[in-house]
Parts: C-alpha cells; sequence; structure tokens
C-alpha cells in the first residue's frame, strides 16, 4: 500500500513538474498584442512570415495594424498623448525616436535587459548594433527601442544599360573614362553623375534593352522633393557629405560649434547653402536629367520610376534590394537587372571651397521597436521585442525581409550571398549619421522641408529659402528651451 | 393647475424625444469647443514633458503676426475670392441651361451630382494621379493637341490654380443645383409680363431674375465662404499645403501646428482665430440678407 502510494506521489510530482516546465516555455499562453506599423516587405511583411514561429516559442499572438507611412507618427503620438494603449508595440521611426522616449510614450528596456545578465550577448547582442543608429533610441544613457531595420542611401541601377559594353565605350569617347569601375568602388562623385552620366542617359525615343518598349523620354536619373521627410533625407546627403550640420552640437554633429552658439540652426553658413544649391540645380528642369514633377513625389514615387523602367540609376535606401527583386512592385522583366554600388561621394560645385576633397554620408533610415507605456501587457511584449530584435531569430528575420543593423548581418557572407546590396552597405553604412537626434526634430523637419520644397520647386532662391528656415528654426529652438 | 405645470407637461414628451441628440450634440461640439478655448490660453507643447502654462492672450498675438500664419491667411483669401468669382459665374451658367424643358436634362442633373457624393480624400488622390506631369491624363490630351505639358501641382504658380480647378470641378455642381432650385421657384408669371412689356433675354436676367435670386446667391456664397475657409481634405491629399506654401490654407497651417509641431495651445489660438473669422463673414452676409 505504501509502496503504491509513493508510486502515486511520484507520478504526480513529476506530471506537475512537466506541467510546470510546459507552462514557464509559453507563460504568454493566449496573450493577444497588436503592432502598429505601415505596410511593406521590410516591416509588416517580414514579419507576417515570423508570426506562427513567434506564437509557438511564446504563445503570443500578434496582430498587426497597418497605417499609411506618413500618418504613423501623428496616430502613435496621440495614442501616446492620450495613453490609449491601442497598441502595445511601438514603431520608432529614427526621425522620431527622440521625441518618443523623452516624452515616456515609450518604455525602459534597460532594465529588462539588465535582467538578462550575463546571457543579453545572445539573446539581444547590443554590442553588435551600429552604435550611432542605437544612440538615437536613447535617453539619458537608458534604451528605449531595439533596432529593427536600418538602412542607407546606395547608388542603385539598370545593370543591362549602364554596363552595356557599348553604352561604356560611347561615354568614354565623349567623356574620357569609363564611369563603371567608378561606380562600383565607390568613387563616383555627383559631380560625374549628374553632369555628366544622367545626361548622357537622358535620351529621347529610347529603345529600352530588356523591356523592348520605346520611351517617349527616357531620364537618367530622379529625386523625391517633396515636402516631407524625403526632402530632408536628400537634403542631409548632400549636407553631411560637404561636412554640414543642421543645428550646431546636435548629436553626431561634425560642425566646430561657435561660442555660445550650441544648439543654434546653422543653415547660415556656406557648406548649408551649397547643399541647398545642389538640391535645387541637380532636380532642375535646367539640368533637365530628371522628370518633372518631383516636388511632389515622396520616396515611393521615386522608387516606381526605376521599378517602372523610367530611369537608368538613383540612389535608393538599401532596404528597396527586396521591392528591386518583387515582381509584384518591380515589372517583372526587370527583375534582377539592378545592382547596387556605395552613395555618391560629394564636393563643392558652386562655391568650390566648400569639401573641394569630398565625402560620403548619409543620413540613417530605419526603424527600432518599442513598448507602449499603456500596454497592459509589458512582459508579454518584451518576449516578442526579443523575438523580432534579438539575435536568436536575427538571420531568420532578415531573410524574412527586415533589414537588422548589426555587424554579424551584414558581414556575414550568406546573407551578402542572398542580398547582393549588403556589401555597398557595409562600405556606407559606417559613414552614415543620425537626423537630428532631438526630441524636437518633428519640429525642425517642418521648418525646414517648407522651405527646402519651395527651393526645389524654384519659388525662392537657395540663400533665402535657408534665410527663412535659419529664422524660424532658432524660434522653434528658443521655444523649446534650447536657445536661452 | 398651474399655467406653468401645464406649459411643463407640454413639452416634457417634447424635451424626452430631443433631449439626448441635444445632450451629444452639446458633448461633441460645445464641449470641445470650449476646452480648445481654454487651451488657446496656454501654452502647451504636448511632446514634452511639461505641463500646460498659462500665457494669457500671448499665442493669439504671436500668430497674428506671424509670418506663416498671414501668408497661410492671404492664400485663403485668395482662395475663397477665386473659388466665389468661378463658381458663381459657372454654377449660374449651368443652371441657366439646366433650367430648360429639354430631353434629357434630368440625366445632366443627375450626373452633376457624382462630384460631390465622391469621397474628398479620394478626389485629392486621383487629381493628384491626373495632374502627374509625366504619366498624368492631363498631360497626356494636352500633348495630343500639341499644347506644351505643364507642371500643374508641382510647380509653386500652377499649384494655386490646380486646386482652384479642383474646386470648380467639386463644388460648382452644388452652386449651380442651389441656384436651379432658386430659379424654377421664381414665378413665371413675373417673367411672362415682363416678355410682353418688351423685355429682351438678357434685361430679364439682369434686371428681374438677379434680384430675385439674391437671396439664394447670398446663401450659397456664405455657405461656400465657410466651406473655402475649412476646407482641409482634398487640398491635403493634393499637395500637402505645398510646393513651398502655395497651397498651405489656414487649415492645414492650423493642422501642421497641432499636428506636427504638437503646440497644442498655439494652434487653438489658431483654431478659434479661424471660429473667429467665419462669424464675422457670416454676420456680414447675414446682415445683407435681411436688408433684402
Amino acid at each position: 500500500m505504501s509502496k503504491k502510494i509513493l508510486l502515486s506521489f511520484l507520478c504526480a510530482t513529476f506530471l506537475f513538474g512537466m506541467i510546470q516546465t510546459a507552462g514557464a516555455e509559453r507563460k504568454f499562453e493566449g496573450v493577444t498584442l497588436k503592432w502598429l506599423t505601415f505596410d511593406s516587405p521590410h516591416t509588416s511583411g517580414s514579419v507576417k512570415k515570423m508570426l506562427e514561429k513567434l506564437k509557438e516559442e511564446t504563445g503570443i499572438t500578434l496582430i498587426i495594424e497597418t497605417a499609411p507611412h506618413e500618418y504613423l507618427y501623428e496616430k502613435l503620438a496621440m495614442a501616446g498623448a492620450g495613453h490609449t494603449g491601442e497598441w502595445d508595440l511601438i514603431m520608432l521611426d529614427i526621425t522620431y525616436g527622440p521625441e518618443f522616449c523623452r516624452a515616456g510614450w515609450v518604455l525602459n528596456l534597460t532594465p529588462y535587459i539588465k535582467a538578462l545578465g550575463n546571457k543579453e550577448p545572445e539573446i539581444i547582442g547590443i554590442d553588435d548594433y551600429f552604435p550611432d543608429f542605437l544612440s538615437d533610441f536613447k535617453w539619458k544613457e537608458d534604451l528605449y527601442g531595439l533596432p529593427f531595420y536600418a538602412d542607407c542611401q546606395l547608388f542603385v541601377y539598370r545593370e543591362d544599360i549602364l554596363e552595356d559594353p557599348a553604352e561604356r565605350a560611347a561615354f568614354k569617347k565623349k567623356y574620357g573614362y569609363d564611369y563603371l569601375p567608378l561606380i562600383q568602388k565607390g568613387e563616383l562623385t555627383q559631380v560625374q553623375a549628374y553632369t555628366q552620366l544622367a545626361p548622357f542617359f537622358t535620351r529621347e525615343k529610347y529603345k529600352d534593352p530588356t523591356l523592348g518598349v520605346v520611351h517617349e523620354k527616357f531620364y537618367g536619373t530622379s529625386f523625391c522633393r517633396s515636402r516631407d521627410a524625403c526632402i530632408m533625407n536628400e537634403f542631409l546627403e548632400i549636407l553631411y557629405s560637404l561636412g554640414g550640420d543642421v543645428i550646431y552640437g546636435q548629436p553626431t554633429g561634425k560642425m566646430e560649434i561657435p561660442p555660445g552658439k550650441e544648439y543654434h540652426p546653422a543653415l547660415d553658413t556656406d557648406v548649408a547653402i551649397e547643399a541647398a544649391r545642389q538640391l535645387y540645380y541637380w532636380s532642375s528642369r535646367e539640368l533637365n536629367i530628371s522628370p518633372p514633377g518631383q516636388t511632389m513625389h515622396s520616396f515611393f514615387e521615386l522608387l516606381s520610376l526605376l521599378e517602372q523602367g523610367k530611369i537608368a540609376f538613383m540612389t535608393a535606401w538599401s532596404i528597396c534590394g527586396h521591392d528591386f527583386r518583387d515582381p509584384a512592385v518591380t515589372l517583372p522583366k526587370l527583375v534582377g537587372k539592378f545592382k547596387w554600388a556605395p552613395g555618391l561621394i560629394y564636393t563643392g560645385y558652386f562655391n568650390k571651397k566648400v569639401n573641394p576633397k569630398g565625402g560620403r554620408s548619409c543620413a540613417y533610415g530605419g526603424w527600432a521597436l518599442g513598448i507602449s507605456r499603456d500596454t497592459r501587457n509589458p512582459d508579454a511584449a518584451w518576449e516578442v521585442l526579443k523575438f523580432l530584435c534579438g539575435k536568436k531569430h536575427s538571420k531568420e528575420m532578415c531573410i524574412a525581409g527586415t533589414e537588422h543593423p548589426r555587424y554579424s548581418i551584414y558581414g556575414d557572407p550568406e546573407l551578402q550571398k542572398m542580398f547582393p546590396w549588403y556589401p555597398a552597405a557595409l562600405i556606407t553604412m559606417p559613414s552614415a549619421r543620425l537626423w537630428v537626434a532631438l526630441p524636437e526634430f518633428p519640429k525642425i523637419l517642418e521648418v525646414v522641408v517648407e522651405q527646402l520644397n519651395a527651393i526645389a520647386a524654384g519659388a525662392v532662391d537657395p540663400e533665402d529659402g535657408l534665410a527663412i528656415a535659419q529664422k524660424e528654426l532658432y524660434e522653434v529652438m528658443k521655444m523649446s528651451g534650447y536657445i536661452k | 393647475m398651474k399655467s406653468s405645470t401645464k406649459v411643463l407637461i407640454k413639452i416634457t414628451p417634447a424635451i424626452r424625444l430631443i433631449g439626448p441628440a441635444f445632450l451629444f450634440l452639446l458633448l461633441t461640439t460645445l464641449v470641445p469647443f470650449l476646452y480648445a478655448l481654454r487651451l488657446s490660453f496656454y501654452w502647451w507643447d504636448l511632446s514634452s514633458l511639461s505641463a500646460p502654462v498659462f500665457v494669457g492672450w500671448e499665442n493669439y498675438a504671436k500668430i497674428i503676426f506671424s509670418r506663416a500664419f498671414m501668408e497661410s491667411f492671404r492664400i485663403t483669401m485668395l482662395f475663397v475670392v477665386g473659388v466665389l468669382f468661378s463658381q458663381l459665374l459657372l454654377g449660374f451658367g449651368v443652371a441657366l441651361l439646366l433650367n430648360r424643358d429639354v430631353k434629357g436634362v434630368q440625366v445632366f442633373q443627375s450626373i452633376l451630382i457624382v462630384p460631390m457624393v465622391i469621397t474628398p480624400v479620394v478626389v485629392g488622390l486621383c487629381w493628384k494621379i491626373m495632374f502627374e506631369p509625366t504619366y498624368g491624363i492631363i498631360n497626356y490630351l494636352l500633348r495630343q493637341v500639341g499644347i506644351p505639358p505643364r507642371g500643374w501641382i508641382t510647380t509653386e504658380a500652377e499649384a494655386f490654380l490646380s486646386i482652384l480647378l479642383v474646386d470648380l470641378w467639386l463644388w460648382t455642381p452644388f452652386t449651380a443645383l442651389v441656384i436651379l432650385a432658386g430659379l424654377r421657384s421664381l414665378s413665371k408669371d413675373v417673367l411672362e409680363s415682363s416678355s410682353i412689356d418688351g423685355c429682351s433675354s438678357l434685361q430679364q436676367l439682369w434686371y428681374i431674375v438677379i434680384p430675385l435670386l439674391k437671396p439664394i446667391i447670398l446663401i450659397v456664397t456664405l455657405l461656400r465662404v465657410i466651406d473655402c475657409i475649412k476646407n482641409f481634405d482634398y487640398i491635403f491629399t493634393l499637395t500637402k499645403g505645398g510646393p513651398g506654401r502655395s497651397t498651405e490654407l489656414l487649415s492645414i497651417f492650423i493642422w501642421r501646428l497641432a499636428f506636427r509641431r504638437f503646440w497644442m495651445g498655439y494652434a487653438s489660438a489658431g483654431a478659434i482665430l479661424i471660429l473667429v473669422l467665419v462669424i464675422i463673414l457670416s454676420r456680414l452676409f447675414i446682415r445683407q440678407l435681411k436688408t433684402i
């Protein structure tokens, strides 16, 4: 009898232990979380492919809601300010990350990371991230978001057009050099690209070698100059490459701060005026290397010009490599016809004294994932964050479509083979800088893009436009308490 | 029974029936308005950690004298004048054409309503594609008849005219239908007797029809003025206020202050100023109406 009792007791203990273990592995069984993002292969698309695995490992069901990219900011800000807790996971854009961190609309992740102890490198791998990118999601040394994807500006071109031997020979005959090795080594300057290469490929009644159609007008390149982050991105690519800043003392700033001028706008400098002149000139009707209408083109319209075979090359976000291989967005005949190279080198053009040697930089693009301060289940949200951004599934996530800004990812030989733009990104990323990584950046953006758009439209002279922006930016920085 | 009690018994069912709707209206209009009015006297950056700070009339003083507000005000007034002038003329013309006993005229009347029932955001998106300089249908058709393509919403000069054109397409039918209703309500006897007296059609129009339609014209003008001042949806979708600030009406300017800069008190002051402007204009029109 006592043997039977002992055996029963042992079985019960064993069963109890099994249940506990199973429960501990999936302690969020039945938990449903919501995430707001925009619909693209790199964001919602990549995560959708991993939802089943996420549920298998954590028991969590993640509902993905999407909104157009340009409206995400105000939706998330209103939810944060209003304490609605509508979404558990927050998509932190690199442009408004600092603002959200300071406002406290996302949870401090530092305690969670510290709790991992010496398992942190294999679970999260903080040191594996590009440090500048990571710093955008920090506020006073605490981390509020884990990087989800990052990209930089690369030179993307139609392989079938630019690598055509006849085209190369004709160009060499006209200009005295072969452009292709310069492109591939990342030594092509913007002056060569926009005053020689683009005009060379801008043609009337051009027969597309792959599509077979005759374009009424085929252009060398195009730009996006719409009154939003797109034009700011293109301005920063030039400004940063020339060594300029928007605000003296901005994080990752390069300019020496004149005495008493910390956090003052720096748009009245030679380098800023040169950047604005170039911004106007490259997309002007005078130069005519790009289709009309760019003052209304956002990044997606610009991308579609290359995807639909209307231009020969452009600078594009590295993440768009996925789009160019997707027959759903790129003309099927053009899929596989694109190549990537490091971004252009920018030198002074109107003002030869501005950076005569030239430089290459751009603003990082990208996102982090954060946990809403008002979530009802922060621990479950942290599990999802670890899954989507952590080291364990990093490679799988990148294969699914996102791009974690990690040295291990861009340097992975298998991934480099799968995603041919990785080598070019690995060269360009280290020189990429943050946008103006201050919490006031959305306000700064509003003020500056208004004038940049007017400059690009030819409505105001670059120097005058920047003077207006300089004055209004000064007011913004003063109202925000940065300037006393 | 006291007369006051009798009155109360009489109106209590009415209160019970309309009370809930009235309360709902009060909560959804008066309460937010009072909140916005209160907020307009505070400086509050929604994205900062600091609480709202009472600043009195400072927001109003700052916004009235700001370059950006003045420019948006100028653009809005230009838009209002441009819209009124073109829509009244065109609307009147269309109404006169429809006010005939011609076979099939009702079909045209039905077609006329179509622009008004399309969602304004969809209107903005469709016109944006049509205005596209490279692949838009408008430039394509212009090229077919030998006219050089235009920049439309991509150049400062033409963007303003483009939004006027869209508004013309969208709301002329409304103006035409209201004026048509007015024309149909005119007494035929007056027109017949003027014909007998030797009045030409033009004289009839100028000396009889237009004066008789003055109240209707004033009402439709008032409604269009209010609409134009608060116009947002299709213009925002079409141009976002650009290029530069060429199409940034007051409504878009206030939206940017509130939802891009998150200066809620400042934006509330701007919104209250728009309300004041609308009230002043409405009072002027109503006063004119009373004199007729």
